[in-house]
């Protein structure tokens, strides 16, 4: 009898490179000829529109803010854990932003309080994304449904916020903060929603990760944890201390987002869904499209950013569909990825049994 | 008789229903050992789905029909992904996810402002029968049947299933159909039976909701009919709890949530954990060409 089975295999890196490159391209035509379909518009024209909106500057807005979590992303993925509360941490680094910002002097001292407001949301983000990890090293929870619940924590707690005790007095009744000092702002880019100190932390991050995860102890270790915990153990190096640390970084990152969100997007505190906006979930795909390599990370979150902004070129009459595209298209995209990588992992063999 | 039969009407409410058949989808699901973090999406995509065909068709039997059918595709999609292409749980549930919120709100949008256009009135008896029913055969079926039992070795130790003649694949393809569909009534109830109208983004959420839900109950079908009726009860008083109590709304949204981490927490830090314990290979990647390695 005939019988399929897949067989593991290694792909050079450039064949690699060309599969996943050709997959992502693809995915967009794909897309383009589903919503031309759905939306009877000229597939030259969503071309056009798509070509449009990656050349449109408001994507680094979108591209800083991936660039950042999608980095801690792949050092948590490395080491094959899973954090997917991104979204929670990112959350809960713009409420200590926001506190620092609205309720202690420093908001009114320019740089210093943006500062101090960016380290306590990264401490809040590494403490949501500790919880999770040490639930799982020490009471074996899995950490896919522990992060996935502590996102709602966080959504939930910002609502309280907001809609309770830290409900601004100019706001009309809105479930929103007032807005912070403006020496806490963080500027934008006169006309786009962009600012520069966000883009070059992203961009300096990217070096950044990229040398730890290549070249320190501790990178090292982090990568070999994936693969196999006890050899890290064996080769006297902690496995308790780099699975948390790879993970406090991944949380960490994601709450200096929330942070950079909250002075320089929204400036307010508004309700958890918001702000999260899924940005952390839409994180997660950039950071896997990326093959978990930090200098890919950066090309990756600029193919899903100028989705993004597609999101608001797409009208028809006044409904707006964009929403609704972008997030097929995110989906499309990474399900591609995902067959693409498996068919490079994998050969498809044809055995008699 | 009226005062409680109204009462009646409020405790065993659609969304008791909604929700009991969201949970125990998940329950069959993970049971198996699939990771279901596609939920969210195929409960929003039913909600939408259900929206707009009752617009387009007036058979209520139709609309169901239909939207289970979706949600069967969207399985079998899942279930190619995770078993024949052997890609991680997590990331195949989310793009999933994300393409079906997109497809929904593509085919609900154009209807956009207008109310649903069937209404299955659903009383109490409807929503306790069913929901206890349902509850008791997914129980059965489960832990008292061989096909159960197949889906819970699936789930706990693929490889040694696979060693006894179960082929685990297949049984993880029935499990995500038969959960999925489930799901999707779930999502159709919801939107039809309890809510009537759709604005964007209607329905994200509640699959991590009904999700939070199965943890909470240790996925076992019985405790999740109690716990599901329990916290339904509890939404749809959401606001009477609030002008009572002064409970914030906020409290009660994230309310389940907490029970779910609390609950465990408790249960893995207790001894208990010998007892009951989530499906131990949920969410991992089974090669099966690996199976005697």
């Amino acid at each position: 009898m005939l019988r399929v089975v897949l067989v593991r295999r290694e792909l050079g890196r450039r064949t690699y490179a060309v599969l996943m490159g050709s997959s992502a391209v693809l995915s967009i035509l794909v897309s383009i000829v589903v919503v031309a379909l759905a939306s009877s518009m000229p597939p030259q024209t969503l071309l056009f529109k798509v070509g449009e909106s990656y050349a449109n500057l408001n994507t680094l807005r979108y591209f800083s803010t991936l660039t950042i979590i999608g980095l801690g992303l792949t050092v948590a993925y490395s080491a094959k854990l899973w954090n997917i509360g991104a979204e929670g941490q990112l959350v809960v680094g713009a409420i200590g932003a926001t506190a620092v910002a609205l309720f202690t002097p420093l908001g009114h001292i320019p740089v210093l309080g943006i500062v101090v407001g960016l380290i306590l949301a990264s401490l809040l983000g590494l403490l949501w994304g500790l919880a999770a990890i040490l639930l799982k090293l020490k009471l074996g929870l899995n950490e896919v449904l522990v992060t996935l619940l502590l996102n709602y924590i966080a959504y939930y707690t910002a609502d309280y916020l907001v809609y309770g005790p830290w409900r601004g007095i100019y706001v009309h009744g809105y479930p929103e903060t007032d807005l912070i000092p403006q020496e806490s702002w963080l500027l934008r880019v006169y006309g786009y929603s962009f600012s520069y100190p966000v883009l070059l932390t992203a961009l300096i991050l990217v070096v950044l990760v990229y040398m730890v995860m290549k070249f320190t102890r501790l990178g090292i270790a982090i990568r070999a944890y994936g693969s196999n915990p006890r050899a890290v153990e064996l080769s006297g190096i902690s496995s308790f201390r780099t699975a948390v640390a790879a993970f406090v970084i991944s949380a960490a990152l994601a709450g200096l987002a929330g942070g950079f969100e909250l002075f320089a997007v929204h400036r307010k505190l508004v309700p958890g869904y918001k702000i999260g906006a899924g940005l952390g979930y839409i994180s997660i795909i950039v950071a896997w499209l990326s093959g978990l390599n930090p200098l890919l990370v950066p090309l990756s979150a600029y193919y899903v950013s100028g989705l993004m902004v597609f999101r608001y070129v797409l009208q028809i009459g006044t409904v707006n569909i964009g929403d609704a595209f972008a997030q097929f298209f995110i989906g499309i995209a990474l399900l591609s990825t995902l067959a693409t990588s498996s068919l490079a992992r994998y050969k498809i063999k044809v055995v008699r049994s | 008789m009226e005062p409680i039969t109204q009462m009646l009407d409020n405790v065993f409410s659609p969304l008791t229903l909604a929700m009991v058949l969201m949970v125990l989808g998940d329950i069959v699901v993970e049971h198996s050992g699939v990771l279901n973090i596609g939920i969210d999406g195929v409960v929003a995509l039913s909600v939408a789905l259900s929206f707009a065909l009752s617009l387009t068709t007036n058979d209520p039997v139709l609309v169901f029909a239909l939207v289970v059918l979706a949600a069967i595709a969207v399985a079998l999609v899942v279930s190619l992904i995770v078993n024949v292409f052997v890609a991680s749980h997590v990331l195949t549930g989310l793009a999933v996810g994300f393409a079906c919120y997109g497809l929904g709100s593509i085919a609900a949008l154009p209807h956009l402002g207008r109310s649903a256009g069937v209404h299955p009135t659903l009383h109490w008896y409807w929503v306790l029968g069913v929901s206890v029913v349902l509850a008791l055969a997914v129980w059965y079926m489960l832990y008292y049947t061989k096909l159960g039992i197949a889906i819970r070795a699936s789930g706990n130790n693929p490889y040694a299933a696979e060693a006894l003649g179960i082929h685990v694949w297949r049984i993880r393809t029935l499990a995500l159909v038969a959960g999925y569909s489930l799901i999707a009534l779930g999502g159709a109830i919801y939107e039809l039976g309890y809510i009537g109208i759709w604005s964007q983004g209607l329905g994200v959420g509640r699959g991590w909701l009904a999700l939070s839900l199965a943890i909470a109950s240790m996925w076992h079908p019985l405790a999740a009919l109690g716990i599901t009726a329990v916290y339904s009860y509890v939404e749809t008083s959401m606001w009477a709890l609030q002008l009572a109590a002064g409970i914030p709304a906020a409290v009660i949204n994230a309310m389940p949530f907490l029970t779910a981490l609390g609950i465990v927490v408790a249960v893995h830090a207790t001894p208990v954990k010998k007892r009951v314990s989530p499906p131990r290979a949920l969410g991992a990647e089974y090669f099966r060409e690996e199976r005697t390695a």
